[in-house]
């Protein structure tokens, strides 16, 4: 059993690492451990789905690799390595080089991350400007006027507030915030969640073209197993801030080996199947300040036994590029009630 | 709604008491006496028509007759007092805004024993007695330190500046603007020297207010996404709590300005007669004591036609700022 | 909120207003403090005449504004009164005032509150705007032109304090009514038949006692305050009745010999009644409003 450091082939394919990441969040009452001890690489291309349950520590994992947690809010250890360089050991001035330069972030809901008291074009304008200070406003606001055409929004609209937008457009000018200074790594926080259906495919399919056209890499987190089937080519899987799987886009779908993928992927609605019944994980996902010892699935797990209970699991590789944290998966043991989708 | 106003002002001063001569009067006055004041002050006529007098005198701008003495008119002695109450108002808001926002977002920005201290600060100092203050105040910079005079708005000596161009007068009477329209530093300062101790006084008061409402609103706001995504874009952080969350945390504050404002005209009422100010407060606290009922109702529509029309300003201003708003 | 649906009426009660006070955390020590400042004068008032040392209106029992002594531990005043027994009894007549006010104020403001909210249309809609007009009206002002004409009394200075501070019970109170008023177990309990009082105070006074508990609060504060500025501006009680801020316009007028004793103690009584009950609206209100956590 080694932990599980998923390493590529050439070192220079990879443009972020993160190692043995921890964040807590602390208050007078309780302590919660929102990400735990946490390690996977990003390669460059790459889409890479994190999904879990809220509370599974996915967003948090995400703000932190940006720098924003802050009080009460503490990330108490581990390194993030992007393009080379340990980010947590970098100066806030640095630091803010980074974001928005080189490793932009889009938010969940677009209705309440833009400025409602700003136009959409200072937005960009006072952004653009931050990073480098020697671009006139003129020229900034031509860049804007460009992006803002490239999402297919009419350039005439640069001077509007944020409530004038629709939700979808709005979205859109996150992501032409996200992508105005060509970074090369966008984390994106549930970017449709706060859409309805239609407009969520076209800004999926927005993304897509968007990650072709500037070679982008992507982590997205969602909780909605469907955006990650058609987007991401590795799946990352959280449960209570640790890691309980990560593998290709495939093998999470034909051959989960967690048992909460399983059940996760149970989840999903299926018209062809015979039973019409909607199944759930039974149980509830667990209180972050009060977790239980051993693995943190084990109170809701079907097949946990007494090991699961005292101690956690570390990641074992399953695959060339993919590893699950379960017992079950020592030593190959054999496991006839789990389902075989290979 | 000022309409309502309006109307409960006459219905406490004249229709309540009945006859406010004979309050004025009591016992031992000749009835001719009476007779020829009520008439005066056309007291004698039906209640409706003195209502519907009562509304027209007061659209064009008569504020009634005065008690005492000669009937002179209430309006242009209220006028002649009012610049005094603006000066104080105006000053003490300026004190009382900038203090509060600062502390608020002080507090909002660092938790702990400095938010803490702030919170505290707030509620202390909005339940402090203005005119106690202003006694400290006066004890402490004008009677041990002797550094500030203790009342009054100029050293006797002083005079105010007559602007005049021919036989315009353009004085405001704020002596502080006057004294620099006309070049007249010496008054400036002086002008100023005495107004430190009041405006102070009723500022911090007032701040209290403040204080609390920039801290809450500052502490949601710096929750807010669009600020965290802000941040998530590279902004310093200085841009990020002064343009993003400071700016929209304020759009509230601004409503209540209003409010506040009645609030500050009832503490200058206070802190006039502490300092020693001749202005609309102490008139009417000199009215009231010559039982001059009619110059008191006067001074009370005045109050009320001037919170009304400086709470219209604020709607509008706040249309101004919120751009939601505007369209 | 759960409990009320279920629960008997006094327990809610309970829990919304009671406990609140005493659980850990956020704003409990605003609370507590705020509590042992409104006893202490709440006490003090009420056994003034048991423990005040001299009687508080004897003239020349020292010398005139002689400075805290063994004697005198406040001081005298520039009639040689003792300042001790007056600053003891000058509470009575200020806190009287704020009771009476804030009783009249619910008396009125609540059941008004009440009733429009719950009935809408056109009554909801008159008496918020008569309600909206008053409510910037400065107390003072009001009370000023109240107690010219009719006189000082108790109930004069608490009625004139209380109408500017009915909107505010009016507000509250109808928010908290039009927000429970939507809810589904009020529906339900029309529909086995409740009648429209038992609706009202069964289900929606429960959630609406933690907010007139922060508005009666703030509603003594304020009183307090301005009962103290009438009688500093000469509209108060009969000048030889021993008052707070009596004591402060008179004692002012021996402060340009530095003799700070003679407004310090009045003074600081006045700003302690009023910070006792701020900080009991303060700390309430951040224990029960979850934002501010």
């Amino acid at each position: 059993m080694r932990k599980g450091l998923i390493q590529s082939c050439g070192e220079d394919l990879t443009l972020l690492q993160i190692d043995s990441l921890s964040v807590e969040y602390r208050t007078l009452a309780s302590t919660a451990k929102a990400v735990q001890d946490v390690s996977i690489g990003l390669e460059k291309g790459e889409t890479l789905g994190l999904v879990g349950e809220s509370g599974s520590g996915k967003s948090t994992l995400g703000l932190a690799v940006m720098g924003l947690i802050r009080p009460p809010g503490y990330v108490t250890s581990g390194r993030i390595v992007f393009e080379g360089s340990d980010l947590r050991m970098l100066s806030e001035g640095a630091l803010r080089a980074v974001r928005g330069r080189k490793i932009a972030m889009i938010f969940q809901d677009p209705m309440t991350s833009l400025n409602p008291v700003k136009k959409i074009g200072d937005h960009y304008i006072e952004y653009i400007r931050a990073h480098d200070p020697t671009i006139s406003e003129a020229d900034a606001r031509s860049t804007a006027k460009h992006v803002l055409e490239d999402l297919g929004i009419p350039d005439t609209r640069i001077d509007d507030y944020p409530h004038q937008f629709s939700g979808g457009m709005r979205q859109r000018v996150m992501i032409g915030l996200g992508l105005a200074l060509n970074p090369s790594l966008i984390i994106a926080d549930e970017p449709t969640t706060a859409l309805d259906v239609i407009v969520e495919a076209q800004i999926l399919k927005l993304m897509s073209d968007l990650k072709s056209k500037y070679s982008l890499s992507l982590i997205l987190i969602t909780h909605n197993m469907g955006v990650v089937a058609e987007m991401a080519d590795r799946v990352a899987v959280m449960y209570a801030g640790r890691l309980a799987e990560v593998a290709t886009t495939t093998q999470i779908f034909e051959s989960p080996k967690h048992p909460y993928t399983q059940a996760l992927l149970d989840t999903i609605p299926n018209i062809e199947a015979e039973d019409r019944v909607l199944k759930a994980i039974s149980g509830t996902p667990p209180d972050l300040t009060d977790l239980p010892t051993g693995c943190p699935f084990h109170p809701r797990c079907p097949y946990a036994f007494d090991r699961c209970r005292a101690e956690v699991p570390e990641l074992i590789q399953t695959g060339e590029r993919s590893e699950a944290a379960c017992f079950l998966l020592e030593g190959m043991l054999a496991r006839p009630s789990l389902k075989s989708r290979d | 709604m000022i309409m309502i106003l309006l109307s409960v002002v006459f219905v406490v001063m004249r229709v309540l008491p009945g006859n406010p001569v004979l309050l004025r009067f009591e016992k031992n006055a000749d009835p001719a006496l009476i007779a020829a004041y009520t008439h005066a002050l056309g007291l004698d006529k039906p209640l409706y028509m003195q209502y519907l007098d009562y509304l027209w005198n007061l659209v064009h701008g008569n504020l009634g007759l005065s008690m005492a003495g000669a009937f002179e008119p209430v309006g242009p002695q209220i006028l002649s007092r009012f610049p005094a109450t603006l000066e104080l108002t105006f000053y003490a808001f300026i004190v009382a805004v900038v203090v509060g926002v600062l502390m608020g977002a002080f507090g909002a920005r660092k938790p702990g024993v400095p938010d803490d201290t702030v919170k505290v600060f707030g509620i202390l100092i909005y339940a402090f007695p203005v005119f106690f203050l202003g006694m400290i105040l006066q004890l402490i910079f004008g009677i041990w330190l002797h550094w500030l005079p203790v009342g009054g708005r100029l050293d006797p000596g002083v005079v105010p500046t007559n602007l005049s161009i021919g036989s315009v007068q353009l004085a405001t009477g704020l002596y502080t603007i006057d004294s620099l329209l006309s070049g007249n530093l010496a008054e400036f300062v002086d002008a100023v020297r005495h107004l430190i101790l009041p405006a102070m006084a009723l500022g911090l008061v007032i701040s209290g207010v403040f204080v609390r409402m920039t801290r809450t609103n500052m502490m949601e706001t710096m929750r807010a996404d669009f600020v965290t995504a802000a941040r998530a874009r590279g902004l310093k952080e200085r841009t990020v709590v002064y343009s993003y969350a400071l700016r929209n945390a304020l759009l509230p504050i601004v409503t209540i300005m209003g409010l506040q404002f009645a609030l500050l005209l009832s503490g200058a009422i206070l802190t006039e007669t502490e300092f020693n100010i001749l202005g609309v407060g102490t008139y009417l606290v000199d009215r009231i004591n010559f039982r001059d009922y009619t110059a008191v109702q006067g001074t009370v529509v005045f109050l009320a036609i001037l919170i009304s029309t400086v709470s219209l300003i604020v709607d509008i201003l706040y249309a101004y700022l919120d751009p939601r708003v505007r369209l | 909120m759960k409990s009320s649906a279920r629960q008997a009426q006094p327990v809610s009660i309970m829990h919304h207003v009671i406990s609140p006070l005493f659980g850990k955390g956020h704003g409990r020590a605003l609370v507590v403090f705020g509590f042992a400042i409104v006893i202490f004068i709440a006490v003090m008032s009420i056994s003034a005449p048991y423990i005040s040392p001299h009687d508080p209106t004897l003239i020349g029992l020292g010398p005139a504004n002689s400075a805290p002594s063994y004697q005198f531990p406040f001081g005298t005043d520039q009639y040689g009164r003792d300042l001790l027994s007056r600053t003891i009894w000058g509470g009575r007549f200020i806190m009287q005032v704020a009771v009476a006010a804030v009783a009249i104020c619910m008396a009125i403001g609540v059941p008004i509150g009440l009733v429009s909210a719950y009935t809408g249309g056109n009554v909801d809609r008159t008496a918020s705007l008569i309600m909206d007009s008053i409510y910037a009206f400065p107390s003072l002002v009001l009370a000023i032109m109240i107690i010219s004409v009719f006189g000082v009394t108790i109930v004069n200075e608490a009625l004139a304090i209380a109408v500017v501070y009915i909107p505010s019970y009016f507000r509250v109170i109808r928010s908290q009514v039009l927000a429970v008023k939507e809810m589904a177990y009020v529906d339900a309990a029309k529909s086995v038949g409740a009648g429209v009082p038992s609706v009202l105070l069964k289900y929606i006074w429960p959630n609406v006692a933690s907010s007139v508990v922060v508005v009666a609060t703030v509603n003594f504060a304020d009183s307090i305050l301005t009962t103290a500025g009438l009688d500093f501006i000469g509209l108060g009680l009969p000048v030889t009745l021993p008052d707070w801020g009596i004591d402060l316009t008179y004692g002012r007028q021996a402060l340009p010999i530095g003799a700070w004793w003679t407004i310090a103690f009045s003074g600081l009584m006045i700003l302690l009644a009023a910070l006792g009950f701020s900080l009991i609206s303060e700390g309430y209100a951040e224990r029960t409003n979850p934002k501010l956590r």
